[in-house]
């Protein structure tokens, strides 16, 4: 369940972790999970293990790590390339020190397959 | 592109090397002829030579580019298969080279990698053009090396996925090198991160069921393959 997957680094970056959210079957399948894993690379024999559950079973998450260590995940949809009107609104943001995912306001329109989203140079500023 | 968008016909063809005795490598905008039709090449297509089968037969090297028709319009569309002429070959050249196509459609031209490359500027805020890819990638993972350098892996080329061949971005010469020693495949959309002790990780794309980790290793500029368990694989340094 790895295709249209997201993962990303954990911040502060020193701390070595790498999450991965969502994701589907293989191919134009419909079937898509909200697992929420992180794996810890300092480990020496480093595992992915639960950390969260996605509110939602979700392909194509976008995830931008913003200036105060959390991760804003937002959009994706439930089913491939949001088929059947199944694109998200749905916004979280997971907080690594606490390991708790918090839904916060969701967007406005559907963003299936923006796989990528930057943090402004300007945020936080 | 999508079909609104293309203006000249276009498909694969698949150029094939009927002699054993070497390879060859056609330039862009070669023009390939057809039903009276003339096609350019997209980029360089590199064919190898015929090989030997264990039956002692030769199976004609092989190898797809990308082509266009010279003029645009739908009437350079076909239909079916056919084989196309080369042209600026010498004769003992015709003999043995000659392209296999298939259609030849306006339809969108889907999984077509491109080889453009550019360099954002923050301050400007503004794209500047590097030299091309070395390969034409749909897709591919980027990631930053030390020193500015970017490996660039994966994507599809021509609906196919490059198998195992990746590259890197030279910043200082704003150019793009193939890299024959870290021939590695990965899947389609692989995520690559750089990790602290030098190495970077891959969260592996489209392999159903394994939660795939690679460690990659960049100190020094050769990559060899070890595995290091089911769900994990190391790449050590060759220093």
């Amino acid at each position: 369940m790895n295709e249209t997957s997201t993962s990303f680094l954990l911040a502060p970056a020193q701390d070595q972790k790498v999450a991965i959210v969502g994701g589907g079957a293989g191919g134009d399948g419909e079937e898509s999970t909200s697992r929420f894993s992180v794996v810890d690379l300092t480990d020496p024999d480093p595992r992915y293990e639960p950390a969260a559950d996605y509110p939602s079973p979700a392909r194509y998450i976008s995830a931008v790590t913003l200036p105060d260590d959390h991760t804003l995940l937002t959009g994706g949809s439930v089913g491939y390339r949001g088929n059947h009107q199944s694109d998200l609104h749905l916004t979280t943001s997971y907080d690594p020190q606490t390991g708790t995912l918090a839904e916060v306001a969701p967007t406005r329109s559907g963003a299936t397959t923006t796989r990528r989203r930057c943090c402004c140079p300007t945020a936080g500023s | 592109m999508l079909a609104a968008d293309v203006t000249r016909a276009a498909g694969i063809l698949t150029v094939k090397n009927e002699s054993d005795a070497s390879g060859i490598t056609i330039p862009r905008g070669t023009r390939f002829t057809a039903r009276g039709n003339a096609y350019l090449s997209t980029e360089d297509v590199a064919v190898p030579p015929a090989h030997a089968m264990g039956d002692g037969t030769l199976m004609a090297g092989s190898q797809d580019v990308c082509i266009e028709a010279e003029v645009e319009g739908p009437e350079q569309t076909l239909t079916g298969a056919q084989q196309f002429q080369i042209e600026g070959l010498d004769a003992e050249q015709s003999r043995n080279l000659y392209g296999q196509g298939d259609a030849i459609t306006m339809q969108k031209q889907n999984y077509r990698g491109l080889d453009a490359s550019y360099e954002f500027d923050v301050d400007s805020e503004t794209y500047r053009k590097t030299d091309p890819l070395t390969t034409s990638r749909w897709y591919p993972t980027l990631v930053g090396l030390p020193g500015g350098r970017v490996l660039a892996v994966s994507g599809l080329e021509y609906g196919k996925i490059i198998d195992g061949d990746n590259e890197v971005y030279e910043p200082s010469t704003r150019s793009w090198n193939d890299q024959p020693e870290l021939d590695r495949y990965f899947p389609t959309y692989p995520s690559l991160f750089r990790l602290a002790d030098g190495h970077r990780l891959s969260t592996a794309g489209p392999t159903p069921a394994t939660a795939r980790t690679r460690r990659v290793a960049s100190r020094g500029s050769g990559i060899s393959a070890t595995t290091a368990g089911p769900t994990s694989m190391v790449w050590p340094t060759r220093s």
